[in-house]
């Protein structure tokens, strides 16, 4: 067992590893001890091999007995969602038509964990191919809330946001097309960061909507949140859209971002819709923070309540085409026919109801006489959305709000209304449309004990300025930041 | 979208449903589609659409060749690989 204030702390657990306080084996069998138990109830992880877990740490604890130290993650094991490529570990999507299938190569980001010498623990659950915002859409379990066990990790990242915030990882990445990184965080009570449109390389990562497709950092405090996104950030020649430069994780850390902060508060993201006990943990975070320094400036930003359906005619026209791939030529398994097209058809039934859905509204929305009144009215949408932001961040630095219109509601009540279900990306749709960072940090808790999450929005490029902010407010906050001992709610 | 529309996209999309599936996802997607009329509110007239973030440049660089390292791996893990080839059921009648 690690003791209690590592387990608290991926930089401490990190610093420890190197000062050989502690092995990487003895991380790695702590976590895999809290997988063991806990996972049957939380349901985070898809794939863990321990022989695969350990002999990486044994690796890394023989070249630490050579002297050799370096690694920013150190021993620190990583979970990692399904839809990105790992070596060793099979890559499934949660999907069927990925079943058991293992590629030849790990994603950027996972490559820049293995040389931070950090540990790859195992793939986490998401909604099918990141299609979803509960887990519930997974094509093999749904993920749980370790906060109530009978409630939803939220999504599509849930498996990842449930084992940080139940203990059973450390650090995790997701990914976030229109909030898949930031409302599980916020349903979990973690911190999830959307990077800035190009800021990481998404070379391995399975396309779902290529416009929109973000990997982020997950952790249960900002100073890990931080660690994670300095070793994955950078430019990688392999993704076209990959920026140059990298992620200021000095200036992340500064400490005096609060002073003189113009905090943008947009009406529309108070709406009457908010539940009470989030506006008022929201609100509190803009007390704290004008108290520390920052001014709220009130704007209106009428154009977010069109966010979702321009985001969901975007993400199911990229999607569409995306998942064409999937047809058993190339990848996973074939449901093999005399004929080709039968072929497709037959294998292609393996897709879960939602991406079928998607999928659908895509090609509708793509197809000869439906292409103008729906995909390109979304884009213009898009364009203007893009230019309210912009008007925006012209009298402001950063916008505060809530991430999530409601705590982690119970398994089930949405899952058969499509419409629902969109819904609840109503504060984390916008960003994404925009190319825009984006981060998900605790700010409370509800009566019933349901973490909430506030949500700050930056202009292009202010990665650091979010983190820097966070992590003020986070200290200002001074909330219990501990993983659980165990799930609850059983 | 009525049920034979519903057909005709899922047979654009490579989708093969049953009876329940059509009569569902017609239901659903309609649902779905009525909701994205609320885009009509918004004037776009002369809005130039964006299929990108707004200030997405592709950064360039050097035309230099660089192939993928493992090709054949790729290949050796699909359903039917033969060498460098994938093995498919026939295209034409």
């Amino acid at each position: 067992m690690l003791p209690a204030d590592l387990t608290r702390s991926a930089t401490a657990l990190a610093a420890a590893v190197r000062a050989r306080r502690v092995t990487a084996r003895t991380a790695a069998d702590h976590y895999l001890g809290r997988i063991a138990a806990h996972d049957d109830a939380v349901r985070a992880f898809l794939h863990v091999d321990p022989a695969v877990v350990r002999a990486q740490a044994d690796a890394l604890d023989a070249r630490i007995a050579r002297g050799d130290t370096a690694g920013a993650l150190l021993g620190v094991p990583v979970a990692i969602k399904d839809n990105l490529c790992t070596t060793g570990q099979p890559t499934t999507c949660a999907s069927k038509i990925l079943a058991d299938y293992r590629p030849p190569y790990d994603a950027h980001v996972v490559e820049r964990i293995r040389a931070e010498g950090g540990v790859i623990l195992g793939k986490t659950n998401l909604d099918e191919f990141a299609m979803g915002a509960s887990t519930e859409n997974s094509g093999v379990a749904a993920s749980r809330n370790p906060h109530d066990l009978k409630r939803v990790p939220g999504g599509s990242s849930g498996g990842s946001a449930a084992a940080v915030a139940a203990g059973l990882a450390p650090l995790a990445l997701g990914s976030d097309t229109g909030g898949s990184v930031r409302q599980p965080a916020a349903l979990c009570g973690i911190v999830g960061h959307r990077p800035t449109y190009g800021a990481l390389s998404r070379h391995g990562l399975i396309a779902f909507a290529s416009s929109l497709d973000q990997v982020g950092p997950m952790a249960l405090n900002l100073e890990d949140c931080t660690l994670l996104m300095a070793v994955i950030a950078g430019h990688d020649s392999r993704d076209s859209t990959s920026r140059p430069g990298g992620f200021d994780a000095a200036a992340a850390r500064r400490d005096d971002a609060l002073s003189g902060l113009r905090i943008g508060v947009p009406a529309e993201y108070h709406s009457d819709a908010l539940d009470p006990e989030v506006r008022a943990a929201v609100r509190q975070l803009e007390d704290l923070a004008v108290g520390a320094g920052a001014r709220l400036v009130p704007l209106s930003m009428p154009l977010t309540p069109y966010a979702i359906p321009t985001y969901y005619l975007v993400v199911t026209s990229e999607a569409s085409s995306n998942l064409a791939r999937f047809d058993g030529i190339r990848y996973g398994p074939r449901d093999e026919q005399q004929e080709l097209a039968a072929s497709y058809a037959t294998t292609r039934r393996r897709f879960g109801d939602e991406v079928k859905r998607r999928i659908m509204l895509g090609t509708y929305a793509l197809s000869a006489g439906y292409y103008d009144a729906y995909y390109k009215k979304a884009l213009q949408v898009r364009a203007r959305i893009g230019e309210e932001f912009a008007r925006a961040f012209a009298r402001c630095d950063v916008l505060l709000g809530p991430t999530t219109p409601t705590p982690a509601f119970p398994l089930g009540e949405k899952s058969d209304d499509p419409v629902q279900m969109y819904l609840c990306d109503v504060f984390t749709a916008p960003a994404p449309l925009a190319g825009l960072p984006a981060l998900s940090m605790p700010c409370g808790k509800s009566k019933a004990g349901l973490p909430i999450g506030a949500q700050l929005q930056g202009p292009t490029g202010a990665d650091a300025r979010l983190f820097a902010v966070a992590r003020a407010l986070e200290r200002r906050l001074a909330l219990d930041l501990s993983p659980l001992e165990a799930p609850r709610g059983a | 979208m009525d049920v034979r529309e519903a057909e005709k996209i899922a047979g654009l999309a490579r989708l093969s449903l049953d009876a329940a599936e059509r009569s569902r996802f017609a239901g659903q997607l309609t649902a779905i589609l009525g909701y994205f009329e609320k885009l009509r509110e918004v004037p776009t007239e002369g809005v130039a659409p964006a299929s990108h973030p707004a200030d997405m440049r592709s950064p360039l660089r050097a035309d230099d060749p660089a192939p993928f390292a493992t090709p054949l791996e790729l290949v050796a893990r699909s359903h039917r690989p033969e060498g460098e080839l994938y093995r498919v059921p026939r295209v034409l009648e």
